[in-house]
């Protein structure tokens, strides 16, 4: 299951499961889409829960990003030491925001202390 | 030690393979990051095959693994499923893909996670054979 919420040009994405793999993946492209024709700023992806990324996980990724206003960002909090591996081999951690937690990354990007 | 799997070839099946991996090596104290780069080669070639070999819905892959004795030994991975060819110049000079692309980087990743990969046919199925060191 995916938690999605966009509100005020802002899409969060919260993955439950422990996996992002191409069985979850087709999941994850059909929960967002709605949100993407909006056309959000700013994309947080929670990924405290996930232990385990593949490549198609990370292709649903890119494809939210380009789907997203192009003077946009997308955020990847709480992101564990094997998806960070896999941001580092494909050098999607030059890509994409990277934060320790969503506290912190909504801070960053949206300003707002907690 | 040896040991064989074969699960149907879905995507959902692959994750089997990929935990009968680890569950095989566990007694020897891999470290983590070697552990997820393992497991990431299997999902990727499994993956492969799933999505671009298969030409039913109701193909298999088999796994059979290799476990060393002990620290420093070459973890051998083959899998092997029928289908399609793969055209070798896909093997020559494998690359990741740029940032922007949606798909295209399993071949790369496999390569960044083992020590050796290799391909061959024989008849109508194609074998992969991954070997990390520990």
């Amino acid at each position: 299951m995916i938690g999605v919420k966009l509100e005020a040009g802002v899409l969060w994405i919260k993955p439950y499961g422990q996996r992002l793999d191409a069985a979850v993946a087709p999941t994850l492209r059909a929960a967002v889409a709605d949100a993407l024709a909006q056309r959000p700023h700013l994309t947080i992806i929670n990924a405290e829960s996930l232990t385990f990324v593949d490549s198609t996980g990370l292709g649903a990724i890119v494809a939210i990003m380009k789907q997203m206003d192009p003077q946009g960002a997308l955020a990847i909090a709480g992101a564990g030491p094997n998806l960070k591996r896999l941001l580092a081999m494909t050098g999607l951690d030059q890509v994409f925001r990277l934060f320790p937690d969503v506290a912190q990354a909504e801070a960053a990007l949206l300003g707002t202390a907690r | 030690m040896q040991h064989g799997l074969s699960v149907p070839a879905t995507f959902t099946a692959v994750r089997d393979l990929a935990e009968a991996a680890r569950t095989a090596i566990s007694h020897l104290g891999a470290p983590e990051l070697w552990l997820f780069e393992l497991e990431l080669a299997i999902v990727e070639t499994a993956n492969n095959i799933v999505a671009h070999a298969q030409d039913t819905d109701c193909g298999r892959i088999d796994l059979y693994v290799s476990v060393p004795a002990g620290p420093n030994g070459r973890f051998i991975l083959e899998f092997r499923a029928s289908g399609h060819a793969l055209a070798r110049h896909h093997l020559d000079n494998v690359r990741m893909a740029p940032p922007e692309a949606e798909s295209g980087r399993g071949l790369a990743l496999i390569s960044t996670c083992v020590d050796e990969l290799h391909y061959e046919r024989s008849g109508e199925i194609n074998i992969w054979r991954l070997v990390k060191i520990l």
